[in-house]
């Protein structure tokens, strides 16, 4: 029986605390969040009939063609400018819906539309929250119902999608494992995340059902984002929490300076999912080598032909093609072949090297773990709008978006004093509110503020590899020109009122 | 260079120095650092006024002396506010009334007083101690406190009773942003029967007295063209400093400066006592010393040059001002872009300023005959400049410079314009300021500004006809200001929406006596007709009603509303919640050119389908 070892994938994942490394809309997440609280999913099989010209009459009552079409064309152009999140490729008929009602949220194919990512946000943030602040799950379900009464779309929508029970019991998710093996991230979801939802029920007490819903999509985005910043932080970094500095100009144009250095502080977070990677694969070589005698062996032996011996062991995987272990074993032993005209005798260092790099390998392809988490950190960033510009073309980097700064202003906002992380007197002014970020997210606009710069030293000087983010910062001018850029664009969405040249005050109306 | 006969006028150096982005500043625009400043002046020059001749009353003096003659009996005072409220300055006149002409330590006794300048100097626990010996019965000193807000609150969470009580009647209620008449009662009692009283700066609304007093202060000829500095000045013919002088001597331009600043604050934006020298200051100078306009920088400039030193465009300025002099702006000035009518473009306006200024084309016949305001000399020389180069004789050589020039001159004329009596009205910012300041003056008996909110609020439900008393139960849905493709979507409530304008902070009658202050803060309230309930509210300022008053003009597109499409959004959002609550079940309509269709569910046994009902 060939030795099986673990799949990378998998324990990639469960490592990043990702419950599946996918591209997904935040969208989507939010609706499989609330499809798993509410414990209800629908059938909304006759709401995307409307997208069907030859069934969509048998959704009228009293259906005149020459009349009643163009109306459906009209409801269903609204529709998708505003409630559809996925679509079929081909047809364009809509798969999934901004999750207004849960009946909304189908009931089938979950695992493929949804990928299971709900589950991170309600086991990992919502009821971690419920935990510190009893109640909060039941508020947040109260929020939820209320959205068809506020919203004119939802309330006329529901009664066409039939509810489905969906129990969802409660599991431990991946993020819940990796929250067991990192006591700082553990730390940061039992204060921050939960403070960041009990703030947000009270911030969305002024706001219309859709920016409630907005709200709760970016807030998700940002809490998955810099969960995983922490899990990329790497090892020698445990005792750190992440950085990153993000641009304020609304346009990269506007300030070069500050737009290379966020482009090269997303890259490196970015880069960190390979390395990631390769530290899993790792541990994986380690757990196989420590199960098996033989191969522990063939590491240390200091022979090409035991190595060798690896080449027989198998990867965990469906489906019958067995790629990822055909993969691993073509690339191992090419790599022997390669490294034996070099060297004679393999060190137990480069034996392990050569396997582990062998593993990952396997799994390096275009769409391989490694690829999706970067997919997964820029779209979870992307929903939080901390990452941008839009477009396919045009190089990502940490930017504050116009919602981006009023979400975390309104949050500010309702905030309880105590909870503020400034030494501030103020703790609405702008000043307490820029380190608040830093202090939460490791969100760093200027290094003016103390604060901020404590964190960034102790962010920095926890290892060699994030030594390398000090390089990727911009100078103090530039970040001073940022927070100039930062003041300007808060003035013109009016989140900020200045009682002095000294004293500029959130503001949310 | 500086011919050695000509000699700085100090009182430019002064008005510099009160500026807080002058690039050599010293800081002198800071209160503390100004006696010695003005001394050094004075030695230069013994004509130059001392402080107290410099000096602008306000209020607050009052309560200096009412507290000096002991008229009022406090035990404890606080001041509160913001960097450059004038917390020091009072402090400092307070106990120059007692007769203490040394400088303030942290805590000075004098008398029956003990002061605390500034709280952020002080140890927290020392504070603590001084103020819960202040609650004792019977203490024997009034305790004066400047203290920041922020502070304010953090020393009275750590503080236990009676503190807390006393944070509960007096403190906190008088920190609320919006204050009603009812609560202000309850709080004037509240102080009278505590003697603790809080003196909140942010409520503060001075600029209609202090503009003008300021200006007086500093436009006496007495310190410019009477001056031994200006009297022999070589320049002062051409000398941006002096004209701007001159003109803001004017009442009506005073005047004008004070709309523009108080449309500021009815926007949101707060002016304290620093904020506003420091930006009067600035258009008094336009940012130059004497030695810029006696020396090399600006004696070759040309007249349309020296304009943008004047006071129109200096108390407009946003960027830095780059050559022949840099002058960098005062942070405010952002603020009021939206009263600044340089680049707003109306033919039929600048006309109207041409033919008020007498300015004619090349060609016109007119002599400017009818001219009913003259122009200034610095603005009739730009402008005669530029006639000569408009000859014909004179041969275009650069025609894109002398188009650029001409549309700078323009720029100026609009801005110098609205300051000048006969030309200045017609403008939305001061429509929608003087609609705010009449109803927080309690002036607003016909319900203007209500009865403009709401008209305009229903012109972009696309009501044709005036409804000016309640807002239309036929919407747009809320969501169409935020997603234009919604706005195909209407509601029908089936009730109108009853309003009223509320405003705030409406203070004691005790603490108006010693406080410039109007209830700035204005909102339109509605509610579903007939049902009393918490209403929905929409924050009024003077930009928004600016905006609401082009959309009376016939500008109902949803995105001339900017940012406060998102408000709006929510307002209506509120409304409708509202209407819900109420029992109220709003159908939904689909429009399509001018047909709409009733869209609803029927709900069956099996299943659940739309029914389309068309509606005219």
């Amino acid at each position: 029986m060939p030795v099986v070892m673990e799949n990378l994938t998998e324990r990639f994942q469960r490592y990043l605390g990702v419950q599946q490394a996918q591209s997904i809309n935040s969208e989507d997440l939010s609706a499989d969040a609330i499809a798993r609280l509410m414990e209800t999913r629908g059938d909304n099989s006759a709401l995307i009939a409307l997208w069907d010209r030859s069934q969509r009459k048998e959704q009228v009552a009293d259906y005149r063609a020459h009349e009643h079409e163009p109306v459906l064309d009209e409801l269903v152009r609204v529709l998708d400018a505003t409630l559809v999140v996925q679509r079929e490729r081909g047809s364009g008929r809509p798969k999934t819906f901004s999750p207004l009602f849960p009946e909304i949220i189908p009931a089938v194919k979950t695992g493929t539309l949804y990928r299971e990512l709900g589950r991170t946000v309600l086991d990992g943030f919502w009821r971690p929250t419920d935990r510190v602040s009893p109640g909060f799950l039941s508020s947040l379900k109260l929020l939820i119902e209320r959205w068809p009464q506020q919203h004119p779309l939802a309330r006329l929508l529901q009664p066409l999608c039939r509810p489905l029970s969906s129990p969802s019991p409660a599991g431990t998710g991946n993020l819940n494992a990796a929250v067991t093996v990192d006591p700082l991230l553990a730390g940061w979801v039992d204060h921050v995340v939960a403070q960041d939802w009990t703030a947000y029920l009270k911030a969305a007490e002024n706001l219309s059902a859709d920016e409630q819903l907005d709200m709760m999509n970016a807030l998700i985005g940002l809490h998955l984002h810099v969960a995983l910043l922490y899990r990329l932080r790497g090892a020698g970094a445990e005792s750190a929490a992440p950085v990153f500095f993000v641009a304020a100009a609304r346009q990269p144009e506007q300030d070069r300076t500050c737009d290379r250095a966020a482009y090269n502080c997303f890259s490196f977070w970015r880069d960190r999912t390979a390395q990631a990677m390769r530290h899993v694969a790792g541990e994986i070589v380690d757990q196989t080598a420590t199960a098996n005698e033989e191969l522990r062996s063939a590491l240390n032996q200091g022979s090409w032909i035991r190595l060798s011996s690896w080449s027989g062991t198998e990867i965990k995987e469906s489906g019958r093609r067995k790629r990822a272990t055909t993969e691993f074993v073509r690339e191992l032993k090419a790599t022997i072949n390669e490294a034996e005209l070099r060297t004679p005798v393999p060190t137990a260092e480069i034996a392990r090297h050569l396997v582990v790099g062998a593993l990952y390998a396997a799994f390096d392809t275009t769409s391989g773990p490694a690829v999706k988490a970067k997919d997964f950190l820029r779209n979870a960033g992307r929903a939080a709008g901390i990452v941008g510009p839009e477009g396919s073309y045009r190089r990502k980097r940490y930017q504050l978006e116009d919602r981006a700064i009023e979400m975390l202003v309104r949050l500010h906002a309702a905030r309880p004093a105590e909870t503020i992380k400034t030494a501030e007197d103020e703790r609405q002014s702008v000043g307490a509110w820029l380190d608040d970020l830093a202090e939460r997210y490791g969100m760093i606009i200027t290094l003016e503020r103390e604060r901020a710069r404590a964190r960034f030293d102790d962010a920095t000087s926890a290892s060699k590899v994030m030594r390398a983010l000090r390089s990727h910062f911009p100078s103090e001018q530039a970040m001073a020109t940022n927070r100039e850029f930062l003041d300007e664009r808060m003035e013109l969405l009016r989140c900020v009122r200045k009682f002095s040249d000294a004293s500029s005050i959130i503001y949310v109306g | 260079m500086t011919t050695p006969s000509q000699i700085a006028n100090p009182m430019v150096d002064y008005l510099n120095s009160l500026r807080t982005q002058q690039q050599d500043s010293n800081a002198t625009y800071i209160h503390e650092a100004r006696h010695e400043f003005v001394s050094e002046l004075r030695q230069r020059a013994p004509w130059f006024p001392d402080e107290k001749q410099l000096y602008v009353g306000t209020k607050l003096d009052l309560l200096a002396a009412d507290l000096k003659s002991r008229r009022i009996e406090l035990r404890l005072l606080f001041l509160t506010g913001d960097a450059g409220d004038g917390k020091t300055a009072f402090c400092a006149n307070l106990a120059r009334q007692l007769d203490h002409e040394d400088d303030l330590r942290w805590e000075t006794e004098i008398g029956p007083f003990r002061i605390i300048k500034d709280a952020s100097e002080v140890d927290e626990a020392i504070l603590s101690d001084r103020i819960l010996e202040q609650l004792r019965p019977s203490p024997t000193r009034t305790l004066v406190v400047a203290i920041n807000e922020g502070r304010l609150r953090r020393l009275f969470r750590s503080l236990a009773e009676p503190a807390q009580s006393l944070w509960r009647t007096v403190v906190e209620p008088a920190l609320e942003t919006s204050m009603d008449e009812a609560h202000a009662l309850t709080l004037g009692e509240a102080v009278r029967s505590s003697g603790v009283m809080v003196i909140n700066f942010r409520h503060r609304f001075h600029v209609r007295s202090v503009t003008p007093a300021l200006l007086q202060v500093w436009t006496d000829a007495n310190q410019w063209e009477a001056s031994p500095a200006c009297s022999t000045c070589t320049e002062k013919g051409r000398c941006p400093i002096l004209a701007n002088v001159l003109d803001l001597r004017t009442t009506s331009v005073q005047s004008g400066i004070s709309d523009v600043l108080a449309w500021s604050h009815f926007s949101g934006q707060r002016l304290p006592f620093r904020r506003l020298q420091a930006v009067l200051a600035l258009a008094t100078t336009g940012g130059l010393r004497c030695n810029d306009v006696q020396g090399d920088a600006l004696r070759n400039e040309t007249a349309l040059g020296l304009l943008r030193y004047r006071y129109y465009h200096a108390i407009f300025l946003r960027g830095d001002l780059h050559g022949p002099v840099t002058v960098q702006p005062e942070p405010i000035a952002q603020t009021f872009a939206g009263a600044d009518p340089g680049y707003f473009v109306s033919p039929e306006r600048d006309d109207e300023i041409q033919k008020s200024f007498g300015m004619t084309g090349p060609s016109s016949s007119d002599e400017g005959g009818n001219a009913s305001w003259v122009l200034p000399a610095l603005e009739q020389q730009a402008a005669d400049e530029l006639q000569q180069q408009l000859q014909p004789s004179t041969g275009f050589e650069d025609v894109a410079a002398i188009q650029e020039d001409l549309a700078r001159l323009m720029r100026y004329l609009r801005r110098h314009a609205q300051f000048v009596d006969s030309v200045a009205g017609g403008l939305d910012w001061r429509q929608s300021l003087f609609l705010l300041e009449q109803y927080a003056a309690g002036q607003d008996s016909e319900r203007k500004l209500t009865r403009t909110v709401v008209e305009a609020i229903n012109r972009l439900h696309r009501v044709a006809e005036v409804m000016s008393e309640t807002i239309t139960g036929n919407q747009i849905d809320p969501a169409g200001l935020r997603v234009p493709s919604r706005q195909v979507l209407e509601l029908s409530f089936g009730t109108e929406f009853d309003v009223r304008a509320d405003c705030g902070p409406k203070l004691p009658p005790l603490l108006d006596a010693y406080l410039e202050s109007t209830p700035s803060e204005i909102y339109l309230a509605a509610w579903p007709a007939g049902h009393t309930s918490e209403p929905a509210k929409l924050r009024l300022d003077s930009r928004l009603i600016g905006a609401l008053l082009s959309v009376l003009r016939g500008y109902t597109s949803w995105y001339s509303l900017g940012p406060y499409r998102r408000d709006l959004a929510r307002f209506h959002g509120r409304l409708m919640a509202l209407a819900v609550e109420r029992g109220r079940s709003p159908t939904l309509a689909i429009r399509i050119g001018e047909k709409r269709y009733g869209v609803t569910v029927e709900k069956g046994a099996d299943r659940s389908r739309l029914r389309f009902e068309g509606r005219g």
